[in-house]
């Protein structure tokens, strides 16, 4: 890789997919609601070192069939050396992905304290439930 | 006498090593042994067998080759990505879920990337899911009639391949 893309000025929040071609739209519409995020940490200057410095998100959207093979890809953590939160996981047939991010942020919120302001900006940003 | 005398030869000096020769020998021996027992063992009828670490890892690697996936890397936004197949560039303007890519993994997209293409702003999309061999020519099949994508049909010149595909596998 000799060159770096140019995507969004703040990166903080990374999100990927994992995506059968029947959910393109889907990730593609998450890629909107990263650049929201982005926004709103920029404005918010939650870039402070006591801020995670990367939030991946890479929901795994595939039908039920294909779910258990994924099953091992799944992985919620807060890495404090790197201040890094990684959150990849299977969405369930009929849940919304921001829902599973969510449940995500506040299950790592409650066991690591410095998730604790990523859960609070993603809920400013896109609210409790709505995305 | 004095002719059988001299061709008695003086004794040679003492090899200090030559008493531990045995024990280099025996350590050689029980070496091979553990080399040996690391991939096979006896069961109780004295039949050789397959280790069970070696077992599991040959399972392991049946069920991968029944169990691997062809995937595409789409550009997630508009913007500037490495390019491989380009002449005289090294990079590519693309829109957001154009191809960079095609591959073929059975490890799964975080055993192939882990977050690698999340920072280069890719999305994986899994296409096919099944035995190595036909994913193997799934993806042939798409590198290859990639040329003829109404995307890259509409530059100038063409790419042979997607940008991300350094070879036709």
């Amino acid at each position: 890789m000799s060159e770096k893309t140019t995507l969004s000025p703040t990166r903080l929040f990374r999100f990927g997919a994992i995506a059968h071609p029947s959910y393109q739209a889907q990730a593609f519409e998450l890629m909107d609601v990263e650049d929201r995020l982005n926004a709103a940490a920029q404005r918010a200057a939650a870039t402070a070192t006591d801020f995670p410095q990367s939030i991946y998100f890479i929901p795994i959207l595939v039908p039920d069939t294909l779910a258990p093979g994924y099953a091992d890809e799944e992985e919620i953590s807060y890495h404090a050396d790197e201040q890094r939160v990684f959150i990849r996981q299977l969405v369930p047939a009929g849940t919304e992905p921001l829902t599973v991010l969510r449940a995500a942020l506040a299950d790592l919120g409650e066991r690591h304290p410095a998730v604790a302001p990523v859960r609070a900006l993603v809920a400013e940003v896109l609210g409790e439930d709505g995305g | 006498m004095v002719k059988q005398s001299s061709k008695i030869k003086p004794a040679s000096p003492p090899d200090p090593g030559r008493n531990y020769r045995w024990l280099w020998w025996a350590l050689g021996l029980l070496l091979v042994v553990a080399a040996t027992k690391a991939y096979l063992q006896y069961n109780a009828l004295g039949d050789a067998e397959l280790a069970p670490r070696r077992l599991a890892k040959l399972l392991r690697e049946l069920d991968e080759l029944d169990d691997a996936e062809q995937y595409v890397l789409l550009a997630a936004k508009a913007g500037r990505y490495p390019c491989f197949s380009c002449t005289g560039k090294s990079s590519i303007f693309l829109h957001q879920g154009q191809v960079w890519k095609y591959g073929v993994t059975r490890k799964g997209e975080r055993g192939r990337y882990g977050n690698w293409h999340v920072d280069q702003g890719l999305l994986y999309f899994i296409e096919y899911t099944g035995p190595l061999q036909e994913c193997l020519r799934q993806e042939k099949l798409k590198i290859y009639h990639y040329a003829l994508l109404p995307e890259n049909l509409a530059r100038t010149p063409p790419l042979i391949r997607p940008p991300g595909n350094k070879q036709d596998n």
